[in-house]
């Protein structure tokens, strides 16, 4: 912690998320110090090098859904090989896995883009902010939309098996 | 009874009829006073009619599988009752040949098969619009490549030289002048579905495979093959009596094929509930092998 601010609360400042009070202090405090001056004029100067980076990498290399999914797939295999083994249980699965078996478990019915379409549907549909984001606290809404999505488009059979296997693959956080 | 239809029996189906055909092609070689018309129409009208009967229970078997007032459930009852109106058109003529009647102009009843006919239509267009619009809702269908407006557009050109042969159709004659303007929309009603099914193909390659795009690419099949067999017979220049029976073969064929949708999408179901049956009687074990299935995929 320097001058009263902690480097979370710089990156937060950055990434426009700090708290109106404590960003009112820190950039009161910026027009005062010349050192903090600096260090948010340089923080604000990365913070775009890297943006304008990321764009052009994105721009170069770029991958279908499938390939991204593939990688994703493979980071939290990962993972899960590096936790210890007395806090993994077999049955926990996080969103993000939940969302990719089911993808697995019904592209042979509707095919792979259908499945991914309906969920985005049942994904935005399930956030607050309108984003297609599913996580363990709304995965039940969001089976629960996408079983109504699917059952309207592919029928209720598949509407039911939505429900049937959603239920159990990710247990939601109360 | 239905519930043991497979896509195999509809593949027979196909096969028997275009057998039938090749049979008549064959009768007509042999005796040069044989009625090809007769010959197809009787047979053939008797199968189609079974056909889209068979067609209409399916439909309405399919439309239960939806929410009531989804468009879904909307689109497959539109199906159901193009099936019906189908249907009675194929019987009526195939009753009417009984009857001996022959000769749109001698027999002024024969034309009144017009009147399902463009129900038939209509309702078909009507159905394939509002799957388009159901498929809307989760984004599939929604941009078209150049390619698919091209052929849109070449079967739309095709209306207008068909219509300007409309002579060769069968009831262009009818005794009865209100047939004769039904007859003149035909070419018109059979070009909308067609173009629609431009869209469900889209959709079908939108899809990425699975079992319902090949319910759609059956659908398209059904719908463009019976519009190039209505221009092929319509062309004064290939009015060729062995081309004529096997664009007939080919005709009554289709509604074979338009049954074959229906049962793959009835198939496509049934998986559906076996696999809900699995998931409910061992969880674990099918999670686990899913689980299994995709490592190995992503490996």
């Amino acid at each position: 912690m320097e001058h009263g601010f902690t480097e979370k609360q710089w990156l937060e400042w950055l990434d426009g998320t700090l708290a109106p009070s404590d960003c009112a202090r820190l950039e009161s405090h910026v027009v005062n110090c010349a050192r903090c001056s600096q260090l948010s004029a340089d923080l604000r100067r990365w913070d775009y090098l890297v943006a304008a980076e990321a764009t052009q990498l994105s721009q170069a290399f770029r991958l279908d859904e499938s390939a991204v999914e593939q990688m994703l797939e493979q980071v939290l295999e990962r993972i899960r090989d590096c936790e210890p083994s007395q806090m993994r249980s077999p049955a926990s699965r996080s969103a993000v896995e939940g969302t990719l078996l089911l993808r697995h478990l019904l592209a042979p019915l509707c095919g792979p883009v259908t499945a991914r379409n309906a969920m985005r549907v049942a994904a935005e549909r399930s956030s607050e902010s309108g984003e297609p984001i599913v996580t363990e606290a709304n995965w039940r809404l969001f089976i629960s939309n996408l079983r109504c999505t699917m059952a309207d488009v592919c029928g209720a059979q598949m509407g039911r098996l939505i429900e049937q296997v959603g239920r159990k693959l990710v247990v939601p956080v109360c | 009874m239905l519930a043991r239809l497979r896509p195999l029996h509809l593949w027979i189906v196909v096969a028997g009829l275009i057998g039938y055909a090749l049979v008549g092609l064959l009768l007509r070689r042999s005796d040069p006073q044989f009625d090809p018309g007769r010959y197809m129409n009787l047979f053939g009208g008797v199968a189609v009619t079974l056909l889209y009967s068979v067609g209409a229970i399916l439909s309405w078997r399919i439309s239960r599988d939806h929410r009531p007032q989804s468009a879904m459930r909307i689109a497959w009852l539109l199906m159901m009752a193009s099936s019906v109106a189908a249907a009675a058109r194929f019987g009526y003529e195939a009753a009417g040949i009984l009857a001996g009647w022959n000769n749109p102009l001698a027999h002024a009843l024969l034309g009144l098969r017009q009147i399902p006919i463009v129900v038939s239509l209509v309702l078909l267009a009507a159905s394939l619009a509002v799957m388009w619009f159901s498929f809307t809702s989760i984004g599939l269908g929604i941009k078209l490549r150049a390619a698919d407006i091209l052929i849109m557009v070449l079967i739309v050109l095709l209306v207008p030289p068909t219509i300007w042969a409309r002579r060769q159709m069968a009831d262009a004659q009818a005794a009865l002048e209100f047939v004769r303007y039904l007859q003149f929309l035909s070419p018109l009603l059979l070009a909308i579905p067609a173009a629609l099914a431009v869209v469900l193909y889209r959709i079908s390659r939108e899809m990425g495979g699975g079992q319902y795009a090949k319910v759609l690419r059956c659908l398209v099949a059904f719908l463009l093959i019976r519009l190039v067999a209505l221009m092929v017979g319509t062309v004064p220049a290939l009015d060729w009596l062995p081309l004529r029976i096997v664009m007939e073969a080919v005709s009554m064929s289709v509604s074979a094929i338009f049954v074959l949708a229906l049962v793959y999408r009835c198939e496509m179901r049934r998986s559906a509930s076996e696999m809900v049956l699995r998931y409910e009687s061992d969880p674990a074990a099918e999670l686990a092998s899913l689980s299994e299935e995709l490592k190995k995929l992503v490996r």
